[in-house]
């Protein structure tokens, strides 16, 4: 089977490179043959996969979708994509249709004026040195298959520069709408950050699909800061129960340099996270926090893993889920410290909630320590919602779905109270409201 | 208002409650004592509505619905209050918004308008001073890293803001000093009225030094033993158990 998608992606590739024409000559597509090689080479990774075993992503792919069908052009009228957006954010929203920055639609605030933000094409024809002093620098050594696909195929997305010494206090939204009306899709967007010196910044990243056609998503991100960048990137994923969402995100950490990285998951068909993050720097901050709060059939797979390859910085992690009906959480956690990092502190946590005898989580967690001088924790629960919790509750008055409404929302607050867009919050509530009605 | 008749009562398969009759009316406080494991609690939680118990045969009458037929929430809102012997630890939900959410509950059901923000702060400043609770333990979670006195007051706190028709206080004195004592009793005292009525479950007499019974009950072994005014408890502390153990032997 692996050999028959290899084929049906290389016709893919051959049909690709044969649209570039002169475009070939760029140095982006020695990248792109790179990663084409390696595919071949290695396939996309099935369930014998260590990293993929509770997750077939692959498989799925093969059952749901038509891979040999080219995508459509695009049908999508400006209000269906407007009732699609998240509003009520003040910053800057840059909408994406099929992975194509539509700049009619997008609007940019005052305040984002001198930031640069081009579509991913045009950067890699008109600012290719640049482009490629940044692009893939960051690849994870696991050589995820879904990342060598992307990068073989990558034209889509966008590169946005920050220049050095810049505050920025409103986040930019980046709003990928998928075109699934008249027939399925399958894209490789890709956002490709670079952010200078001490300058700060929030990205806020969504996918919404419009239309029941299955659609696949297979995205990387590529965030390269500087020195003292303090850099704040939250995913939320509360796309369509027909859609597949593959996410590679790698970001590379420099002295003194602080990322958070926010991922709440509420649905979709099969949704995997992959989060990397290099702190090769001295006194680096990464924070990793996670909510997957699930139901129906969706499976949400989080794999994370922070290397940490130079002394004294800190990293903390905090996933958390809830799984309903028969939907089923993946959660693995890798942090490695290696021998120059000494005094690291890397903290790891994972909680988990099953509400029905039929969801399902697999967490691990992993630590591989080789500096003797540093401060590693993980841990990681599984259970059920505590009745005397809710017995408590009730007995004063508060009816069983409500009090076990409180009890997850409480458990979730965690992550929801260190979420940096407030506006963000009320978004949020909403969906949790109409999972717990 | 509670009238209870030949109350039997097991959990796992083992019968605690023997058959058990009881009347309580308004404005009355009725005591119950015994010694541990006589089922003291295990009544206490059949009233309130926990479901690991199996009722095996008996009636309970509060204010002539059958308490049985009633959930958890459907007994607190027509006014059954339990002050937990343990108070359970809530993280991530303060004693406020706790309070706020069952309060508006409890007056939906009954038809009235839910609480605006400025009268519940009123009421929760008022009712806080009756268990003279520190301020700042409301707005944290619910009983978590709370002193043991400071979970049992804020029952009574939570008591005095939910206003119960029925009260049962579930050995709310043990691990709390003499000084906590009276202020949770008087908190109990000054929230008592010819409506409404107390049952205070207990396992030492001091707590009755300060809430004053009308009538006193010895559970022993599932069933009650004994009855009588608030003398019956005086002799209990001065003689223990033992004496009404061999009495109701030789009978």
């Amino acid at each position: 089977m692996a050999n028959k998608l290899n084929e049906i992606i290389a016709s893919q590739f051959q049909l690709f490179e044969n649209r570039l024409n002169g475009e070939k000559q760029l140095p982006v597509h020695k990248l792109r043959k790179d990663a084409f090689e390696a595919l071949q080479y290695n396939g996309l990774p099935d369930n014998k996969n260590e990293e993929y075993k509770f997750t077939r992503l692959t498989t799925l792919l093969e059952r749901s979708f038509n891979l040999s069908m080219q995508n459509a052009t695009q049908s999508l009228t400006k209000k269906q994509i407007d009732s699609e957006l998240i509003k009520d954010i003040d910053g800057s929203f840059l909408v994406f249709i099929n992975g194509e920055y539509s700049k009619d639609i997008s609007t940019i605030a005052e305040e984002h004026q001198n930031i640069s933000i081009q579509n991913l094409s045009d950067a890699i024809k008109n600012d290719s040195e640049c482009f490629e002093h940044y692009f893939n620098k960051t690849k994870s050594y696991e050589n995820d298959g879904f990342l060598s696909w992307n990068t073989a195929f990558t034209e889509t997305g966008v590169k946005i520069s920050v220049e050095s010494n810049k505050t920025y206090e409103k986040p930019i939204v980046l709003i990928f709408i998928t075109d699934a009306a008249e027939q399925q899709f399958m894209g490789n967007p890709r956002i490709l950050i670079q952010i200078g010196e001490n300058s700060e910044i929030t990205f806020l990243e969504n996918f919404k699909t419009i239309g029941d056609n299955p659609s696949f998503n297979n995205l990387a991100l590529e965030i390269i800061s500087e020195k003292a960048s303090r850099v704040k990137y939250i995913k939320v994923q509360d796309d369509g129960g027909n859609t597949v969402h593959m996410s590679n995100s790698m970001v590379y950490q420099p002295d003194a340099s602080n990322i958070s990285i926010f991922t709440f998951t509420f649905s979709g068909r099969m949704v995997r996270n992959n989060l990397n993050i290099v702190v090769d720097g001295e006194g680096c901050e990464a924070n990793m926090y996670g909510l997957y709060w699930i139901n129906g059939t969706t499976h949400v797979d989080n794999h994370t893993v922070v290397d940490h390859r130079k002394p004294n910085s800190i990293s903390n992690e905090l996933y958390k889920g809830i799984m309903n009906d028969e939907s089923r959480g993946v959660f693995n956690g890798k942090i490695y410290v290696r021998q120059l990092a000494q005094k690291t502190n890397a903290f790891q946590s994972n909680n988990n909630i099953l509400l029905s005898n039929d969801a399902t989580i697999n967490a691990k967690p992993q630590l591989e320590i080789w500096a003797d001088d540093v401060k590693c924790s993980h841990g990681c629960t599984t259970g059920q919602l505590d009745d005397e919790q809710v017995f408590y509750l009730r007995s004063r008055g508060i009816d069983k779905d409500r009090a076990i409404g409180i009890l997850l929302q409480a458990f979730a607050n965690d992550i929801f109270d260190k979420t940096p867009v407030k506006e963000l919050r009320g978004y949020l509530e909403e969906i949790v409201m109409d999972r717990l009605n | 208002m509670l009238s209870i008749k030949n109350l039997r009562v097991s959990i796992e398969g083992n019968e605690i409650l023997k058959g058990i009759n009881l009347e309580v009316k308004a404005g009355e406080v009725h005591a119950i004592m015994g010694p541990n494991g006589s089922g003291k609690s295990t009544l206490a939680s059949v009233l309130s509505g926990r479901e690991e118990y199996e009722v095996n045969s008996g009636v309970i009458e509060y204010m002539g619905q059958d308490l049985m037929e009633m959930n958890p929430e459907e007994r607190a809102r027509a006014g059954v209050f339990l002050a937990f012997q343990y108070p359970v630890e809530i993280p991530g939900v303060s004693t406020t918004n706790f309070l706020k959410t069952a309060l508006n509950q409890m007056r939906e059901h009954r038809g009235e308008e839910r609480l605006d923000a400025v009268s519940f702060l009123t009421l929760m400043k008022e009712k806080m001073k009756l268990v003279e609770l520190d301020p700042t333990l409301i707005s944290r979670s619910l009983n978590e890293g709370f002193s043991g006195g400071e979970k049992k007051r804020n029952e009574i706190f939570q008591m005095a803001m939910l206003e119960p028709k029925l009260a049962i206080l579930d050995e709310t004195d043990s691990g709390l000093d003499i000084d906590a004592i009276k202020i949770v009793a008087n908190g109990v005292n000054k929230l008592k009225s010819p409506n409404n009525t107390t049952i205070v479950i207990t396992h030492y007499q001091r707590l009755l030094n300060y809430i004053i019974p009308d009538f006193v009950h010895v559970l022993m072994n599932g069933k009650f033993v004994k009855s009588g005014g608030k003398e019956l408890a005086y002799k209990l502390e001065e003689l223990g158990y033992d004496w009404i153990k061999e009495e109701h032997i030789l009978a």
